[in-house]
């Protein structure tokens, strides 16, 4: 296997990946390199890419606010796979290294390989999933003042 | 009644020696405990008295081996709680105690420790720090999960950062709501124990916090296959007597001043998802 499809492997969010899935996947990725307070993503602007951090951080932001942030190790972007925009910015914190895979050419792998498409979109899935339950907690605030 | 069952009535007076303001609601008080030192396990709790005001259940903050410095962090939600936050050095409480039961420092020997915490719920479990900290060699990783609602809302941060550099510990923090001051990880707690790297089968887990947050970590702690009777949690009620007695901290069959406020998850469980207990 080529370096990156062992470092897509060795990533969380595609760990048991069979090779062959592996290798259409690298087809689809580059290394990419985000420095301090470069922009990874635009809300509004087409949603491209997802981006598998391999280290460091990223702030979701909402205007000024700061919505959550993706780390080590976690994925960012899939609206590629839905309305195609994305729907926050996303803003490098610190220095970035991450895999970026591109959204034309993985969909399009997707539909040529039913099982790889079964099996990304189950990973997608539950990262969506996640983030939905993570999102409900968080809208309890249940650090807020017990009066 | 004998003289040893009356003393569990009596509120012993104790001078505060210090006062630390922690955030804009929430202070550490020491009390001077030397002529009589409160020998607690980490965990264990305290009924303070704020003559005139009333009493209340607080968690022990301090360290076990120093049972001479009684020390407690305090958030002022209430009628009690109010005039507690308010005392100075000088002014004198009551203290009854220490009361129910402790997190399992010794049963976690030999294994790693993931302690997860919330807003005021550091406070319970900084004893649990001390003593891991006094036995460092008993324990494999020790991972410190902390979350609160803004960076100005965080407990004992420069302590933790502390703790962690002397004692090896994997300090997470992560809070809520971001401000100008902060460019840690944002978000909820229990996005730290998704990330964190420890082994499942060999973990005590030990969390405080709402309850609704230790709901969200057992849930994340199972899923990562931490065994139900490794989980642990302490629970909150409205403690009166303290001593198993008026019930008013009644769970279930449990009276929590007795058999909690530390207790494991699969004594817990079933009445977690009983509305109104």
């Amino acid at each position: 296997m080529s370096d990156l499809a062992n470092a897509l492997g060795a990533h969380p969010f595609l760990a048991g990946l069979s090779d062959v899935h592996l290798a259409e996947i690298a087809a689809c990725a580059s290394d990419v390199r985000f420095t301090s307070g470069q922009v990874v993503a635009k809300e509004g602007r087409p949603a491209d890419a997802t981006y598998i951090l391999r280290k460091g951080r990223v702030a979701l932001k909402a205007g000024p606010h700061v919505v959550e942030t993706v780390e080590d190790d976690e994925v960012l972007g899939w609206s590629w796979l839905f309305d195609g925009v994305w729907h926050v910015d996303a803003v490098a914190v610190g220095e970035v290294d991450a895999i970026r895979l591109d959204g034309a050419l993985l969909d399009a792998a997707m539909h040529r390989d039913a099982t790889l498409g079964h099996a990304l979109s189950r990973r997608i899935l539950l990262l969506v999933h996640r983030r939905l339950e993570r999102a409900r907690l968080r809208s309890l605030d249940v650090f807020g003042v017990a009066r | 009644m004998t003289a040893a069952a009356l003393d569990l009535w009596r509120p012993v007076p104790m001078p505060v020696v210090s006062k630390v303001q922690e955030t804009a609601d929430t202070v550490t008080i020491e009390l001077d405990a030397r002529d009589s030192p409160v020998r607690f396990a980490p965990g264990q709790f305290t009924m303070l008295y704020a003559f005139g005001h009333g009493e209340v259940p607080i968690s022990i903050s301090g360290d076990p081996a120093h049972p001479e410095r009684l020390v407690h962090t305090i958030r002022a939600v209430g009628r009690v709680t109010n005039p507690l936050v308010a005392v100075e050095p000088g002014q004198v409480l009551g203290v009854r105690g220490p009361f129910g039961t402790g997190w399992p420092v010794h049963d976690a020997e030999d294994g790693e420790v993931v302690v997860v915490a919330g807003g005021i719920g550091l406070a319970p479990v900084r004893p649990v720090f001390h003593a891991l900290a006094a036995h460092r060699e008993r324990y494999e990783r020790v991972w410190v999960l902390v979350g609160a609602r803004t960076p100005a809302d965080l407990l004992y941060r420069e302590e933790l950062e502390r703790f962690a550099g002397a004692h090896g510990f994997d300090l997470r923090l992560t809070v809520d709501h971001a401000d100008d001051t902060w460019d840690g990880p944002v978000g909820v707690v229990t996005r730290l124990l998704e990330a964190a790297d420890f082994d499942p089968s060999r973990a005590t887990l030990m969390t405080c916090g709402p309850e609704i947050m230790m709901r969200f970590v057992v849930r994340e702690a199972l899923r990562q296959g931490v065994p139900a009777e490794k989980i642990w949690l302490s629970m909150e009620r409205n403690m009166k007597c303290a001593i198993g007695l008026c019930g008013h901290c009644q769970w279930g069959a449990d009276f929590l001043c007795r058999t909690g406020p530390v207790m494991r998850w699969d004594h817990a469980m079933h009445r977690f998802d009983v509305g109104g207990l």
